[in-house]
């Protein structure tokens, strides 16, 4: 650990993040497992080290409402919840992407209810997939508090609301050496945001009025390109990243996947654990690799056509499932893959699920299922089954 | 995107287009209070302090006033209710606090305490009211306790001519003969006498039925008030009541206050369960006797006020329940003991209170040199004819007028109350009433009323009690036992930022503040400002949503539904 690391959970991360990036309102709710980082960045504020306006509201709703009208003053507004508190929000979820403000939220993935569980599994954040709101998914904390720091830079390029994914507890209360970039260092990446549409009160004007479908339809494509230029930004940003301070993905990670026959595609912690058998298979000269699908929204469907040209086959692994259909990694890998000449075949698997340990056995259980030749089923494979 | 002049942006296809609807235009054209069928109506009502005083005052503005640190103002408020506030601060039973809504939060707000400063002030500041110009009118006004005082005071004030008789040499009735200088010190009360007397013309030593008839006063004013309280004493009809040593307490409590010297007994039993009672108790422990109250009921149920019982307890009066006095034991015409049978409680009576019965075979002596009888007070009804009497009290309809056209009746004389408070009220009420009679301007009978204040008593339920910072409320402190056995005041009166500072605990309940609440929290901008304080609801653009009386931090603005044709 050097003299600038500190020894901080996830949710440390996430505020420390907020902090640096100079949160100007925090609007929030407390939830398991999400509650500590609003605790920390309440105890940032009091010690004076955050300088926001912390603002403690009755409900997710209302700390989505509340962002949303600070965000529209121009302030850099933040939020962070988990699982049925995000749900809660989602209607506001809407309205902050196609109000196109860019508020930063952070979200511990969380089960959702009933079965009453608090942990991990990411149908919580999937479940808002159609809002229009910039998904990144963490592997580790380290990951954590840059891509809180990038996701208010991203959001003021972008006018995109950016939504910044760590696991409940394997993240969100588990400690790393993480290091706090200073203010000074990432305060010039993040730009003044000044749309027309921010609030000024010498130019009264009503926001979100009604508009005929034609208007409607082109503010929908808009949204949508708005994504495409996103994505442009994202590495831009990781390219920062790594010439400052050596480290960090952009839109995706390969790791070992050059010249790999079967790739592994997942995304936050799992990736890391499937590190571990990656390694092990490549000492046994199996040629596989991993891709970790970092961005969710947009999707990188270029950067996976890349990442997976030449493979005979893909491996997802799931740790959702869009119920009626598949895993939904799973799913929207196909669709990225489909007509693509000479494009591998794409096994999916669905495991962790509500917290369900995922361990190297697991993932070795999946790569091993499917480099044996059990043939790919549309719905997904639940790996315990 | 092109900028305009104007700061409107200009696109001329949809490539151009901003990704957010943005309107510039004003939405004032959209007339949605034509869907309204609910409407608010900003309009202050009445709350539960003033609703709970016999006197009306308008507490609210007074606290108001008081808290801005105006306290001359809020005083001048406060006397066009009542003229004797530094006297009632300390020795009204303070109804007003019973249902200060603040009680339900954080303690009920000082309202006495914050009266009595602001009558200190009002006297230490010399103060007087203002008199109209004298007009034609004489009133003759019998009794000077603080009924008789109230009505002169007002009917003065009107420009009247006023002359005030009393049987006593000195005015104030009750309030200089029965109630101690412990409680009431003299200071404060021969000051405000003073005040409120001011163009009276007081003529002392004149007693109804003795030096006074009502038909000559009748003939001589054109109007006459009667005042005189209730006095005799109500005797317990035992054997030996008139023997030496056994003493009425109203009697006892004025020669005390006179400055005679308490009559000979070093233990004393005082029997009643009153303010009169306690009185009598107090005084004579000052005067260094031991002293015991025998009550018929339990202590609950003694109609002296609550504070009066506790500190009569912290000072060592000794209170005996249940007990009946039976005989008077003498000794060479004077009383040595006292029998006394326990009781318990039976059947209730007529004032639902259990009427005690006794037990049989229970009786026990009390040894005592000094019997105080204090078990309540009759009207002497010798100066009124039969036909002016209802119930051995003097009759008079809702105005106060009595059966004798041209006469009114005010305070204890009429039976009922009891308290100063409501004495003063009865005053004023009459004052406005004889003043509407001989066509002048009088006292207002309604104070919130006549600032346009509906009748809806604001309950704790249109209180929104976040809005208020949490402010405990500090208890008057009260002078140790020892020292206040010297026979100073028992309570320590508010200094001026102490009143102030009580006065900011204040809810204003159901009374408008200009916190601008309803302003903020339309959503449709519906809610218009005239000046601070002043808000109506634009008709034409309010939907009726009723969020600014939710929102009203203190019930002063309601909903009012307009019905199916609204």
């Amino acid at each position: 650990m050097t003299t600038s690391e500190k020894l901080l959970t996830g949710n440390e991360a996430a505020a420390w993040g907020a902090a640096r990036a100079g949160a100007e309102v925090v609007a929030a709710y407390p939830i398991t497992p999400q509650t500590t980082i609003i605790e920390t960045l309440a105890s940032l504020v009091h010690r004076g080290i955050s300088k926001a306006e912390y603002i403690a509201v009755e409900s997710e709703h209302s700390a989505m409402a509340a962002c949303i009208a600070a965000a529209h003053t121009g302030a850099r507004a933040f939020t962070a919840t988990s699982s049925q508190g995000l749900a809660l929000m989602h209607e506001l979820m809407h309205w902050a992407a196609a109000a196109r403000l860019p508020v930063v939220l952070a979200n511990v993935n969380r089960a959702m209810a009933p079965g009453w569980s608090i942990w991990t599994d990411q149908n919580d954040s999937l479940s808002q997939r159609d809002t229009g709101w910039i998904q990144i998914y963490c592997v580790d904390n380290q990951e954590v508090v840059d891509s809180v720091i990038q996701a208010f830079a991203l959001a003021a390029r972008t006018s995109l609301p950016v939504m910044v994914v760590l696991d409940a507890f394997v993240l969100s209360h588990t400690a790393e050496a993480v290091h706090i970039p200073e203010e000074e260092e990432v305060r010039p990446l993040i730009p003044e945001w000044n749309a027309p549409w921010k609030i000024d009160i010498d130019r009264p004007a009503a926001l979100g009025s009604l508009v005929p479908p034609a208007e409607y339809e082109k503010m929908r494509k808009k949204l949508c390109d708005a994504h495409a230029q996103a994505a442009l930004v994202i590495e831009d940003l990781a390219a920062t990243w790594r010439k400052r301070f050596g480290r960090g993905a952009g839109l995706i990670e390969s790791y070992r996947a050059e010249g790999a026959e079967t790739i592994l595609v997942t995304s936050a912690t799992i990736a890391s654990t499937a590190r571990v058998v990656i390694d092990e298979l490549r000492d046994k000269g199996v040629p596989a690799g991993l891709v970790r699908v970092r961005v969710f929204r947009p999707f990188p469907v270029a950067a996976l056509r890349g990442a997976l040209a030449g493979a005979k086959r893909v491996v997802v692994l799931d740790r959702n499932c869009s119920y009626g259909a598949s895993g939904i990694f799973y799913q929207e890998l196909r669709a990225a893959l489909c007509g693509v000449p000479g494009a591998p075949v794409v096994h999916g698997y669905i495991a962790g699920m509500g917290g369900r340990d995922v361990t190297p056995l697991t993932v070795r259980a999946a790569l091993g299922r499917a480099m044996e030749g059990e043939a790919p089923v549309p719905e997904s494979t639940w790996l315990s089954e | 995107m092109p900028r305009l002049p104007d700061g409107r942006y200009r696109f001329d296809s949809l490539e151009e287009l901003p990704p957010v609807a943005v309107s510039l235009g004003s939405t004032a054209w959209n007339r949605t209070g034509d869907w309204r069928s609910r409407e608010p109506v900003f309009a202050d009502q009445r709350p539960p302090c003033t609703h709970g005083c016999p006197t009306e005052q308008d507490i609210v503005d007074q606290l108001r006033l008081c808290a801005q640190g105006r306290i001359r103002e809020a005083g001048e408020l406060l006397l066009s209710a009542n003229p004797f506030p530094a006297t009632t601060g300390r020795v009204c039973p303070h109804p007003c606090t019973a249902s200060c809504n603040r009680g339900q939060m954080d303690g009920v707000v000082d309202i006495p305490g914050v009266e009595a400063a602001i009558g200190d002030e009002l006297i230490s500041d010399g103060f007087v009211p203002a008199r109209r110009p004298r007009v034609g009118g004489r009133v003759a006004v019998v009794g000077a306790g603080p009924a008789g005082m109230t009505a002169a005071h007002y009917l003065a004030l009107a420009g009247l001519e006023v002359v005030l008789y009393d049987r006593d040499e000195r005015p104030g009735g009750l309030l200089r003969t029965g109630i101690p200088p412990y409680r009431l010190p003299r200071r404060a009360l021969d000051a405000e006498i003073d005040r409120a007397l001011r163009c009276v013309e007081f003529v002392g030593q004149r007693a109804l039925g003795r030096d006074l008839q009502l038909g000559t006063l009748k003939q001589e004013h054109d109007a006459v008030l009667v005042a005189v309280g209730r006095h005799a004493p109500r005797p317990l009809g035992l054997e030996g009541e008139g023997s030496g040593g056994v003493h009425d307490g109203l009697g006892l409590l004025a020669e005390l206050h006179r400055g005679q010297p308490a009559p000979a007994g070093k233990r004393v039993v005082v029997i009643g369960g009153g303010n009169t009672a306690m009185d009598c108790a107090r005084s004579l422990l000052r005067a260094g006797r031991s002293v015991g109250v025998f009550y018929r009921r339990d202590r609950a149920s003694m109609p002296a006020f609550v504070d009066e019982v506790e500190e009569a307890l912290e000072e060592g009066v000794k209170i005996e329940e249940w007990v009946l006095p039976e005989a008077l034991l003498l000794e060479g015409g004077k009383v040595r003991a006292i029998r006394f049978v326990r009781a318990r409680p039976g059947a209730p009576d007529s004032s639902g209170r259990p009427r005690p019965e006794p037990i049989p075979s229970s009786g026990f002596v009390v040894e005592a040199d000094l019997v105080v009888v204090a078990a309540g007070e009759v009207l002497d009804a010798g100066p009124f004819e039969k036909s002016l009497l209802t119930g051995g009290f003097v009759a008079a309809d809702a105005t106060l007028e009595t059966r004798m056209p041209g006469v009114w009746a005010s305070g204890d004389c009429l039976g009922g109350g009891g308290t100063v408070a409501e004495a003063i009220a009865q005053g004023r009420r009459t004052a406005a009433a004889i003043a509407r009679k001989l066509g002048v301007a009088g006292p207002e009978p309604d104070l919130l009323a006549a600032r346009g204040a509906g009748a809806d008593v604001i309950g704790f339920d249109r209180i929104r009690p976040h809005y208020f910072a949490a402010v405990p409320a500090v208890p008057r402190s009260k002078i140790d036992v020892q020292s206040r056995l010297g026979g100073g005041e028992v309570r320590v009166a508010l200094a001026h930022a102490q009143a102030s500072a009580a006065a900011v605990r204040c809810l204003s309940c159901g009374t408008c503040t200009g916190c601008d609440n309803c302003f903020q929290f339309c959503p449709d901008q519906a809610v218009v400002r005239d000046a601070p304080g002043r808000y109506r609801a634009d008709v034409a653009r309010c939907k009726g949503c009723g969020i600014c009386v939710t929102e009203c931090p203190r019930g002063a603005c309601v909903l009012h539904d307009l019905g199916e044709n609204g």
